[in-house]
């Protein structure tokens, strides 16, 4: 199932149709009641670490032709099905906070309205505060309680191989039925292309989430590095090299990749130079290293290049910030991809004699 | 007349003297197959028979009468005891010396009753003088004589061998081996068995070359690694190969000969799994042509070769796929896609799950008519197509 962003189109219907269609809903919109029972999932005032959320909409109270979702400038449509009762939908929220509109309509007549404000956090994006963030809290949804609410349409009891076999087909886990747009990206992550959920989400807590410790049987440890090491054994290498890198040195992989997929290579949150300097964001101005040594330095322009051309020392790779540092870990100032322990070694990866 | 009476007579001398020569060059069956090397110019006497004091050992001056005392004691008057150390050969455990020397006089040197060793030995270890006969491969210093290993009176070892027979004897001559067995990083466990070299080799000779003790280095293999054995170095499983093969029957080619040791070298070697030439050891490395023991066999422009319509059918058009997967800084093994032992799911011997990391990912093969395409751990369904290349988005 993929994501379907439908945006109501009104093109084909008659002008006239358009016309009574506006009459009637400025005439009759502020009538839709506010159903406090609309919405079954999420709560108000839910904190994401993901982009995805899952309404799960309750569209027996009364008889209603379709639902509708809005969100900021993206709208959903819902068409309701007699023997039907509850509707799924997940949405992928902008960073920050959304408000989400869940509408009910019959007859072209808006019947029922309720509403979410919910914030999705990600330091990735400007405008994410997280001093905004303590009304908002996690709240995680796989717990008896709110699973018997779904059981009677979903299978809530896992199938997920916990043996290390990945399935031959992926599509008959139960994780797969609600999760599947999960890895729609272009990279994924086999781990989560092969549904084998369990082998991350297994329950444990780490140090930074100790407080959530028993709040969900799908847990991830956070900080998650140890969970990635039990595969990427590099891991333990990068955070015994001699300078490290923040997210490295905090065990927080997550940060930088997205342990589902991306449409980015390695799995990236963002392409490597936007994701680069997203923290480093002074690298960006185009003076890099050279414009602060040599002849003639210090200077505004005449920086080091840091994109938009093939690596010399890397062939067919574009070069960006990781062909001259390495974002792991080095033995060198700088995360300097160097050998031994002169830094202007590192030149010498494409500037030879 | 034309010949003399002298003329005829010389010729009647060469005729009967050559008649007495070849009469006394008559060979036995035995002294054809064993030899005479111990056969002497002229014949050998016991010191005291041919001094013709018969007294020295019989009770009367005619040697008629009774021994004045028994074998061994009765030689051990003269001669070193031979029955000293740990082991004692029977007839000298049972005082019995005449059964191998003459105590009067003999062809043979060392007063033995045959003119070669093992056609003296064999004249009781009747088996082995059948084994001697009709086996293809004998081991070459049993084929020259049984004392190379055994000692005819006594010994510290089993078996009256002048070393331990397990190892320690072998390796007196295969010194090569004792270094080689030693030194290497990837170890045989078998070498540490109970039975050392006879785990696998019989020391008297076999039917097969290596005297081997079974008929193919398969079979003989699979007579422990039919089970799943752990390694002695890190306590990891090894594969229960036989188990493998028996659920997995398209099987690699030597093996299909029964010949392991094509890839492996069961003394160990300075390769992964003791391969006789390298295997990268890690699921990605550096591709090098050097690095591959599978290029004994198969074409290097297979993987070598980034265009071809002819090395592989592994090809997109013509934009070779193993070139695309193998041949890179960060180039997968063979092993990412293939099974060297034996497959089932799958053609061309590929894998029906890979392992990665410590999870087993299915590749999700399917074959087309003109290519195919799979879905491992590492990307999306991705399609190949030797007549319309494909185009993979994801």
């Amino acid at each position: 199932m993929t994501e379907q962003r439908q945006k109501l189109t009104l093109n084909k219907m008659s002008f006239k149709f358009i016309y009574l269609f506006l009459l009637l809903f400025t005439t009759i919109s502020g009538n839709a009641q506010e159903i406090s029972s609309l919405i079954l999932q999420p709560q108000d005032k839910t904190r994401y670490i993901g982009e995805s959320s899952t309404f799960v909409i309750n569209a027996t109270l009364k008889e209603a032709d379709y639902i509708v979702i809005e969100q900021s400038d993206i709208t959903t449509t819902l068409e309701i099905k007699p023997q039907k009762d509850t509707y799924c939908k997940t949405i992928n929220l902008n960073p920050g906070e959304n408000t989400v509109f869940v509408t009910l309509y019959k007859d072209a007549k808006p019947i029922g309205k309720s509403s979410r404000v919910l914030y999705f956090l990600s330091e990735l994006f400007e405008g994410v505060d997280e001093y905004e963030l303590d009304e908002y809290k996690i709240r995680f949804f796989h717990q008896d309680a709110k699973e018997k609410k779904c059981a009677s349409c979903h299978n809530m009891t896992s199938n997920i191989p916990t043996n290390n076999e990945a399935l031959e087909d992926v599509t008959k886990t139960t994780c797969y039925e609600c999760h599947n747009s999960m890895i729609s990206t272009k990279n994924t992550h086999a781990p989560a292309a092969n549904w084998l959920c369990i082998n991350c989400h297994n329950g444990k807590f780490g140090e930074y989430n100790m407080q959530d410790k028993g709040a969900s049987k799908y847990l991830v440890a956070d900080p998650v590095a140890k969970t990635c090491a039990e595969c990427h054994e590099d891991v333990k290498e990068w955070e015994e090299s001699k300078f490290g890198h923040g997210p490295v040195n905090d065990g927080r992989c997550e940060r930088c990749h997205n342990p589902h997929g991306s449409d980015n290579e390695f799995f990236l949150r963002k392409s490597i130079w936007e994701l680069c300097t997203t923290c480093h964001a002074e690298k960006s101005n185009g003076q890099h290293v050279t414009s602060a040594i040599g002849f003639g330095a210090p200077n505004k322009s005449g920086g080091h290049p840091t994109r938009d051309r093939e690596d010399p020392a890397r062939p067919g790779r574009e070069l960006t910030c990781s062909g001259c540092h390495n974002p792991h870990g080095s033995g060198g100032i700088s995360l300097l991809r160097m050998k031994g322990t002169m830094p202007y070694g590192v030149c010498q990866r494409c500037h030879k004699k | 007349m034309k010949y003399s009476w002298f003329f005829i007579l010389k010729i009647v001398v060469v005729m009967l003297s050559v008649s007495v020569f070849a009469q006394g060059a008559v060979l036995t069956d035995a002294e054809k197959f064993y030899g005479t090397e111990l056969k002497a110019s002229k014949k050998v006497q016991h010191p005291p028979f041919e001094w013709g004091d018969c007294t020295v050992c019989h009770t009367d001056a005619k040697g008629e009468g009774a021994l004045i005392m028994d074998p061994p004691e009765l030689c051990a008057m003269c001669h070193e005891a031979k029955d000293t150390k740990a082991f004692i050969h029977g007839p000298v455990a049972a005082g019995a010396c005449t059964a191998c020397h003459n105590p009067h006089e003999s062809d043979n040197a060392k007063l033995l009753t045959a003119s070669s060793i093992n056609e003296l030995c064999v004249s009781c270890h009747q088996a082995k003088d059948e084994f001697m006969r009709n086996t293809a491969n004998i081991h070459s210093p049993v084929k020259d004589q049984c004392i190379n290993c055994h000692d005819p009176h006594t010994e510290d070892h089993q078996y009256q061998l002048k070393a331990d027979g397990k190892k320690d004897l072998c390796v007196m001559c295969h010194v090569d081996k004792e270094v080689w067995t030693s030194t290497v990083t990837d170890k045989h466990g078998a070498l540490d068995r109970p039975r050392k070299c006879l785990e696998c080799h019989d020391a008297h000779g076999s039917e097969v070359p290596m005297n081997l003790i079974k008929n193919t280095s398969k079979e003989l293999c699979l007579s422990c690694h039919s089970e799943s054995l752990t390694r002695d170095e890190d306590g990891s499983k090894i594969l229960n190969i036989g188990k493998h093969l028996e659920n997995n029957p398209d099987w690699h080619g030597p093996i299909l000969w029964g010949d392991c040791a094509a890839c492996h070298n069961p003394h160990g070697s300075n390769n992964l799994r003791m391969l006789n030439k390298p295997f990268p050891r890690t699921f990605y490395d550096k591709f090098e042509e050097d690095n591959y023991i599978c290029f004994q066999c198969h074409e290097k422009e297979k993987i070598m070769d980034a265009n071809t319509t002819t090395a592989t059918n592994f090809r997109n058009g013509s934009n070779n796929m193993h070139f695309v997967h193998v041949n890179k800084e960060k180039g997968r093994s063979c092993r990412a896609c293939h099974d060297f032992h034996g497959t089932k799911e799958y053609p061309h011997h590929l894998r029906a799950k890979t392992k990665f990391g410590k999870i087993n990912f299915p590749i999700r093969f399917i074959e087309t008519e003109n290519g195919g395409s799979c879905a491992p751990a590492c990307h999306a369904r991705r399609h190949y197509d030797r007549a319309t290349p494909k185009v993979n988005l994801k």
